[in-house]
């Protein structure tokens, strides 16, 4: 048993830096790179290019760039509550992240039934983002503060309804456990039937809470001039624009993590390569061989990025498929379409997932060999 | 229009959405979603727009007055910088209003001239529907569509580039013809590069038809009854838009469409008067122009391109009307038999179409004012003009107005105190 | 029959394909300006006869004649190309072919005085060689 202080010690440089604010950071700017690069490409650009190779460092030039501008706060303006809601808005994500399994098959701080906690802090999130409009006291960002609370809470719904869904399927409450659970049953959550369609769901909800384009209606440039990121500048505009992306990593992470198996890579297929790669079972026990732990942080490091990448991927090709739509229009496809189908969706997961995943499934993983437990 | 002043709500005091009363918003001078300085107070309930005050004369640039101290080849280049996009058909409402005052004293621009400046035109007008149809797109949050068409609008800016030696303000007109000829090569490619748009074209109309965002967000929003559009005087796509049969190319015919080219000639229009609408008449209208260019390409006469003129023009008043890519464009020259005019008037269409934006705000969404303002493609800079209004005191002022010998005089002594002011 | 999304196929077939429609273009050959392209000019003084056509025909004024020795009347034109709007009107009523526009595009200096061709030239200096009346910029195109 290594000693409590290096217990701790070992905690607080994992918040700091490996799985935590460090590297969830640095993964926020390669998203945004590989946003930025992939959405160029569907329009047939090349997107950043000079700084770095293939302008990989460029999302972290501008975040300096904004850092050093001047910071512009307008004087009807609740000056502190700007400054107060920008820190906020960084931190929740980043708080956020911290239960996301990134190195282990729990986050950093994990306990039963966090995943309660997530969605409440994506509801903070929404609030956030509310009280940011409202202390800029701004004409067009009045609007935009509106538009941003009635889409925000309209998406959680239906996000909040893929993860509980999720929950149901797994029967846990813990990101850990539903990592766990698609360890010991060698399959991602995606696999069971009406999971596919929650997973596009999820998707679709995110992309609308993270708005970004086509559903970027509370910040619409040529619309409502930036809507309640109007008045915002310098290190605000800054420390929202990095919310922006590492919100991006939470949702992709937690996307990956309920329903691709998160940081768990081929070893899902493989038992014998999970037995070796849980051998060295914690880098703060006894019993685990060192270099084995260490190993499996990086691997499940480097399947978190990819798997990731992907969602992002697909983040930016959503959003340049699509014009961007009203107001109105994108609150009644919520309502009469995304929040319907998702509680139908619950019920025959409630009662009908069991009866497939005892008959159906059993069948179905009987063709692969390595699926047997 | 109501007068009274309503009181703006404080975003302290109350929101937007749950007060009755209106709030409002400005939209513009800088706004990014217009490309040129240009005000619309818009008062809005909620999200609705009840009232819109436009206000213009932002970037009054002086060039009728300019046009007086230049010579006619000069004001060709002047004129041409009236718009960036729609350069050519201001030169060309000149020199067809200097022709047409020669003409009553036997002058004659070869035919061969006439059809080369056509085949600019209609590649201006080309390209400058694709560039309306990108920012259009860009409105309603679909960059993509916006990089594609306007990456495939390179093809006749190269086209018009290679033709006329610039790729905006061409300078390719001269009083008497044009200064330089098309060769066999640039004919060809002008043939093949128009049949590639007219591809790409006919991808961009499917698109428009069948993307239902598109059509959410553009069907039945910008209304503009034929009955309103005949009232407020518009025209150009906006007005055929509207159903009305609006075209200066077929109505009153100038350059090579006075020949063959006016039977074949169509004026596109559809009824369902909202912003839709004018995607439609638009892109089919872009199909139609490369159309003509193929045929006026193919039907070219040979000869001479240029045909001297008389060095002083003959006194006369003259308004020469064409259709630029907007809509109709006005040009009223008044030569006094020298080599310079005394007076040149410009109205260009957008000052036409600026009304009928606030008649087609009202009621509509604070997300639909952008769109509905860019579905007249409006070019502000080019339609500013400027008032003096004397003594801020609202009972007293007056308009200043000049009248002819006033101005005449103001601009000698103007003139005397600025003699050669570069240098 | 509407749908969303339609561009779908076009975009991912963009994303996939290795030629961008970008040209990176300062770093990138490939920029070409076609053949007849109205550039920077070029002044041959050994033609000029400082006739004041070119003066007369600018309509920015970008054209001022300036004493010269060389020249017939005894007067050479400077061209500032931060005024010029390259219509070429000065190079068709160039008589003497001595005024062209050539195809050099990369106009952008860092000050006022290099847009300006011909207007440090000492008169002197010019009448010892007389060949080459070139300044650096037109050695470029």
């Amino acid at each position: 048993m290594l000693a409590v202080w290096a217990q701790w010690l070992l905690l607080i440089l994992g918040i700091l830096f490996f799985p935590g604010i460090g590297f969830c950071i640095s993964i926020a700017l390669f998203d945004e790179w590989i946003d930025r690069k992939f959405y160029a490409a569907l329009q047939d650009r090349i997107g950043p290019l000079h700084t770095g190779f293939k302008g990989i460092l460029q999302p972290l030039a501008d975040f300096l760039k904004l850092l050093a501008n001047e910071d512009i706060e307008p004087k009807a303006a609740d000056k502190w509550g700007m400054r107060i809601v920008a820190v906020i808005g960084l931190t929740i994500p980043l708080l956020a992240l911290l239960f996301v399994p990134i190195v282990n098959l729990s986050g950093i701080l994990s306990f039963e039934a966090d995943l309660l906690l997530l969605s409440f802090l994506t509801t903070i999130l929404a609030l956030v983002i509310y009280l940011a409009g409202w202390f800029s006291a701004n004409r067009l960002a009045m609007p935009g503060t509106m538009r941003a609370a009635s889409q925000l809470l309209s998406y959680e719904i239906p996000i909040l309804m893929a993860m509980f869904a999720v929950a149901l399927r797994t029967e846990s409450l813990s990101v850990a456990g539903i990592v766990t659970w698609q360890l010991e049953h060698h399959r991602p959550v995606i696999f069971s039937l009406p999971m596919v369609i929650f997973f596009l769901i999820f998707l679709l909800s995110s992309q609308a809470e993270l708005e970004r384009s086509p559903f970027d209606i509370p910040t619409a440039e040529t619309e409502i001039v930036g809507g309640w990121e109007v008045e915002y500048s310098g290190k605000k505009l800054a420390f929202f624009r990095l919310s922006a992306d590492l919100q991006m990593v939470y949702a992709a992470g937690l996307g990956a993590a309920l329903f691709l198996g998160g940081p768990i890579g081929v070893e899902m297929w493989i038992p014998a390569f999970a037995d070796w790669l849980g051998t060295g079972a914690s880098l703060a026990q006894p019993g685990g061989v060192m270099w084995v732990g260490a190993i499996r942080m990086a691997y499940y490091a480097l399947i978190f990025a990819i798997k990731t990448t992907l969602i992002v991927l697909v983040f930016s090709t959503m959003k340049a498929l699509m014009a961007r739509l009203r107001i109105e229009q994108f609150l009644e496809f919520s309502w009469k379409w995304l929040i319907p189908v998702s509680l139908g969706l619950m019920i025959v997961t409630f009662f009908w997932v069991p009866w497939l995943d005892n008959t159906l499934w059993s069948k179905f993983e009987a063709l692969f060999p390595g699926g047997a437990t | 229009m109501a007068k009274k002043k309503i009181k703006v709500a404080s975003p302290k005091t109350g929101c937007a959405a749950c007060m009755p009363n209106t709030m409002e918003i400005p939209l513009g001078p800088q706004h990014p979603a217009l490309k040129e300085p240009e005000h619309f107070l818009l008062e809005v309930e909620g999200e609705i727009i009840v009232n819109v005050t436009p206000r213009i004369g932002y970037v009054h640039r002086g060039i009728e007055k300019l046009a007086e101290t230049k010579t006619y080849s000069q004001n060709l280049t002047l004129v041409e910088r009236v718009c960036g996009i729609c350069s050519h058909v201001h030169s060309i409402s000149l020199v067809n209003a200097v022709e047409g005052i020669l003409s009553k004293h036997d002058f004659e621009v070869p035919e061969r001239a006439q059809y080369i400046r056509t085949i600019i035109l209609e590649l201006e007008r080309v390209h400058s529907h694709i560039l309306w149809l990108g920012i259009a797109a860009h409105e309603i949050g679909f960059d993509t569509l916006f990089m594609l068409s306007w990456r495939d609008r390179e093809l006749s800016m190269d086209l018009l580039e290679e033709i006329t030696g610039n790729r905006v303000n061409y300078g390719i007109n001269e009083i008497g013809g044009i200064r330089r000829n098309m060769t066999k090569e640039q004919l060809d490619k002008t043939i093949k590069y128009m049949h590639l748009t007219i591809e790409r074209l006919d991808r961009y109309v499917e698109i428009c038809l069948k993307e239902d965002t598109i059509r959410l967000r553009t069907q039945g929003v910008g209304i503009l009854l034929p009955s309103k559009a005949k009232e407020l005087c518009t025209c150009g796509p906006t007005a055929r838009a509207s159903g009305l049969a609006v075209d200066i190319r077929y109505d009153d015919p100038y350059s090579a469409y006075k020949g063959a080219l006016r039977d074949i000639l169509k004026v596109v229009t559809y009824d369902t008067n909202d912003v839709f609408s004018r995607v439609v008449v638009r892109l089919i209208e872009t199909i139609e122009a490369c159309k003509y260019i193929i045929w006026l390409v193919e039907n070219m006469p040979d000869g001479p391109v240029f045909a001297k003129p008389p060095r002083k023009i003959p006194e006369a008043k003259i308004l020469s009307r064409t259709e630029a890519p907007r809509g109709e464009l006005i040009h009223y020259l008044w030569s006094n038999n020298t080599n310079k005019p005394y007076r040149l008037k410009i109205t260009t269409p957008t000052l036409a179409n600026i009304l009928s934006v606030s008649e087609m705000l009202k009621g509509d969404y604070i997300a639909d004012s952008t769109i509905s303002l860019a579905s007249i493609d409006p070019c502000f800079s080019c339609e500013d003009r400027m008032i003096t209004i004397i003594n801020k005191d609202r009972r007293k002022s007056k308009v200043w107005t000049w009248n002819f010998d006033q101005l005449r005089k103001y601009s000698r002594e103007w003139n005397a105190k600025n003699k050669r002011w570069k240098k | 029959m509407t749908r969303p999304a339609v561009i779908i196929w076009e975009a991912l077939r963009n994303a996939f394909s290795r030629k961008k429609a970008t040209i990176d273009y300062p770093f990138e050959p490939g920029v070409k300006p076609a053949v007849g392209l109205r550039g920077a000019h070029y002044l041959d003084i050994t033609l000029c006869t400082g006739c004041r056509a070119c003066e007369r025909a600018c309509p920015p004024i970008a054209i001022v004649m300036v004493p010269s020795e060389i020249t017939k009347t005894g007067k050479r034109p400077v061209i500032n190309l931060g005024e010029c709007i390259f219509c070429g009107l000065c190079e068709d009523a160039c008589r003497y072919d001595a005024l062209v526009l050539t195809d050099y595009i990369e106009l952008s200096a860092f000050k006022q005085d290099e847009m300006i061709i011909y207007s440090t030239e000492d008169p002197s200096l010019v009448k010892k060689e007389e060949a080459t009346e070139e300044s650096p910029k037109e050695e470029e195109s």
